[in-house]
């Protein structure tokens, strides 16, 4: 390779270096952005804030839970808390929380199912001091058992408060709920009925991508840089030679003149013919509204916002 | 001919930067005088080195001893040109030019804009026959126009039928046609317009610091392009004076020019010859305007290199910006 040579490649690498330094300084910083989130998922998120509540994480006062069970649920649930960094509470009842003679036997606030359902739950939540962080981040899952004469009040509420709340609307809450009365409905045990809401409760807390979403963003990823580099190397190898710049009137000198424009009116003629008659209609559509986040937002008798939802089954 | 310094012997140049002649060497503006008025040389008359010189040059610099020299019966009698345009635009300036309009192409090979091969570049006073006319410029045809309206349940339609009479005389005054056989013909019509208000009378001093060329042709050899130039414009004027018809069809189309002058001139011509990988390509910058002809080349390595490194950055942006959104 001659001198010439040689300086030529130093040149050209030294432009291209140029060229490319901002889409290299981004590279980097998505490099390391991804190392920290790389490392902070290898080695464990932020840690638990809150030591004011207590360490059991299961209630069973409705006894539906064999002690072996409830060992096992706490152990689940206390690796899943660290994996979304909320907490995860589940409390069974077996009482009644319907009608007069329990609004007074219990002092609720209400006649109505849903309602104390929801205040059992809130409070239960609020009381214990539940909650991974500042926020109180994190689940309770209600579940009463209670049957009678009058018939079966079984069903479950989801309390969410925190992070849980901001993320769980109240599609995701009615699939938490779902995931639980399924194995019930189906014969299943209350254990893997528990089970099964800590799962879904951590899958729904995670990337909260549904798999379609995945896909099109690969898809994304394998299409758009193809078209912006093959249009980048469209647009800049089209070379134009020049372009003509002088107009009809270029080189017309003062010297013109118009002897003759006239525009001559000869005859016209007129056609007519009958409209056909077209109907037409319109149509209009509608459109949904979707939440993200937040479901059955209110706020529990100790002033803390919760959102949740519950179902009888 | 050579124009020399009356302070330091040097050869002198006309300059774009000083308006006028100057002394390279010893930096005197006007300081020129005419030396070596001899006819049909061969050689050098300052350094006697041999000289090549082409069938048409005019001016042309001696490859010994850098002196630009005029050749006296190339500039004189039936070759003396009318008017001149002088170069607005000097070497460094157009070396400028040539930057500015080109760095934005990415995949230009290294060296294209480099000091070196941009030096190389020479200016050359082109031969052309500026052509004046007069042409008559006679139309007629049937123009129809269409107007429609609804009323009630009926649909009219209404079509008148006009006779368009026109009856023009349009003047062209120094229609521009290249008298050199080396240029190319469609670049150097690329070249116009020219400002002619810049015009001046013909100096063969202005020439030193250039090449140069008699014509070529003679001006009625080269009166038919300027004719088809003509016609073109002719027609257009035509067509623009004939406004509102949803239809025109011509029964007659007459342009008959009469030429009234043609005048040989010499047009400022940059010329930049870029040679890669075995190809010449040619750049030709307007003298005065600075209007820029040519392509630029595409070295294949660079558009490899480019085009798979911004696919390739994209590509990881999008998928680490995948990851870091999904697993924050």
């Amino acid at each position: 390779m001659s001198v010439e040579e040689f300086n030529a490649k130093k040149e050209a690498r030294k432009h291209y270096l140029k060229y490319f330094r901002g889409w290299f300084v981004v590279v980097a910083i998505m490099l390391v952005l991804s190392g920290v989130v790389f490392a902070r998922n290898l080695f464990g998120k932020g840690e638990r804030t809150n030591d004011e509540a207590p360490d059991e994480r299961v209630f069973d006062y409705a006894d539906v839970l064999t002690d072996e069970e409830e060992e096992k649920l706490t152990k689940l649930i206390a690796k899943s808390e660290k994996k979304i960094q909320a907490d995860i509470v589940l409390v069974t009842i077996d009482k009644s929380v319907e009608g007069d003679e329990a609004k007074e036997k219990y002092g609720y606030r209400s006649y109505y199912w849903d309602a104390n359902m929801q205040d059992i739950a809130d409070d239960f939540y609020d009381e214990n001091m539940f909650g991974y962080d500042e926020e109180y981040s994190g689940a309770l899952l209600l579940m009463n058992w209670y049957e009678d004469e009058e018939g079966s009040q079984r069903g479950a509420h989801l309390s969410t408060c925190g992070k849980v709340m901001d993320k769980f609307s109240t599609r995701k809450i009615d699939q938490v709920i779902d995931s639980v009365a399924n194995v019930i409905l189906s014969g299943g045990s209350p254990y893997k009925a528990y089970k099964a809401y800590v799962n879904k409760t951590v899958s729904l807390m995670g990337i909260g991508l549904p798999p379609y979403a995945i896909f099109l963003f690969l898809l994304a990823a394998a299409i758009i840089p193809i078209i912006v580099a093959s249009s980048f190397v469209a647009v800049k190898s089209i070379s134009k030679e020049g372009s003509v710049t002088t107009s009809s009137h270029t080189y017309v000198s003062e010297r013109s003149s118009n002897n003759i424009i006239r525009d001559e009116f000869v005859r016209k003629n007129v056609t007519s013919r009958r409209i056909p008659r077209n109907t037409t209609s319109t149509g209009g559509g509608g459109g949904g509204v979707r939440s993200s986040g937040g479901g059955g937002r209110h706020i529990s008798s100790s002033g803390r916002v919760h959102g949740g939802g519950s179902r009888r089954f | 001919m050579i124009f020399k310094c009356k302070n330091c012997g040097g050869n002198t140049v006309y300059s774009p930067e000083h308006e006028g002649m100057f002394c390279p060497y010893c930096e005197s503006e006007k300081s020129h005088e005419r030396k070596h008025d001899l006819y049909n040389i061969t050689h050098c008359p300052d350094c006697s080195g041999e000289l090549e010189i082409g069938e048409y040059t005019s001016a042309l610099q001696c490859p010994y001893c850098s002196n630009y020299i005029i050749l006296n019966e190339r500039v004189e009698g039936e070759f003396t040109p009318k008017k001149m345009i002088p170069f607005k635009y000097s070497k460094n300036m157009v070396k400028q030019l040539m930057r500015d309009n080109f760095k934005s192409r990415v995949f230009a090979p290294t060296d294209f804009l480099s000091e070196v091969r941009l030096n190389s570049m020479t200016g050359e006073y082109v031969p052309f026959w500026l052509y004046d006319y007069d042409a008559r410029c006679v139309y007629r045809g049937e123009g129809t126009k269409t107007r429609s309206w609804s009323s009630g349940e009926m649909h009219y339609t209404e079509t008148s039928y006009y006779n368009i009479i026109r009856d023009m005389n349009v003047g062209y005054s120094d229609i521009p046609v290249d008298a050199s056989i080396a240029m190319p013909d469609h670049i150097m019509d690329l070249m116009e317009p020219y400002n002619y208000d810049y015009m001046v009378d013909f100096v063969p001093e202005f020439m030193s610091g250039f090449n140069g060329q008699k014509y070529n042709m003679s001006v009625d050899t080269l009166e038919k392009r300027a004719i088809e130039k003509l016609r073109s414009s002719a027609d257009t004027i035509l067509r623009n004076s004939i406004n509102g018809y949803s239809q025109v069809v011509a029964t007659d189309r007459q342009v008959t020019p009469k030429r009234t002058d043609g005048k040989f001139c010499l047009l400022p011509v940059w010329k930049y010859i870029y040679k890669y990988k075995g190809e010449e390509y040619p750049f030709y910058i307007n003298g005065q305007t600075g209007k820029i002809i040519g392509k630029a080349p595409v070295s294949k390595a660079k558009v490899k290199a480019y085009g798979f490194t911004l696919w390739a950055s994209l590509t990881a942006i999008i998928l680490m910006a995948g990851y870091i959104v999904t697993n924050f």
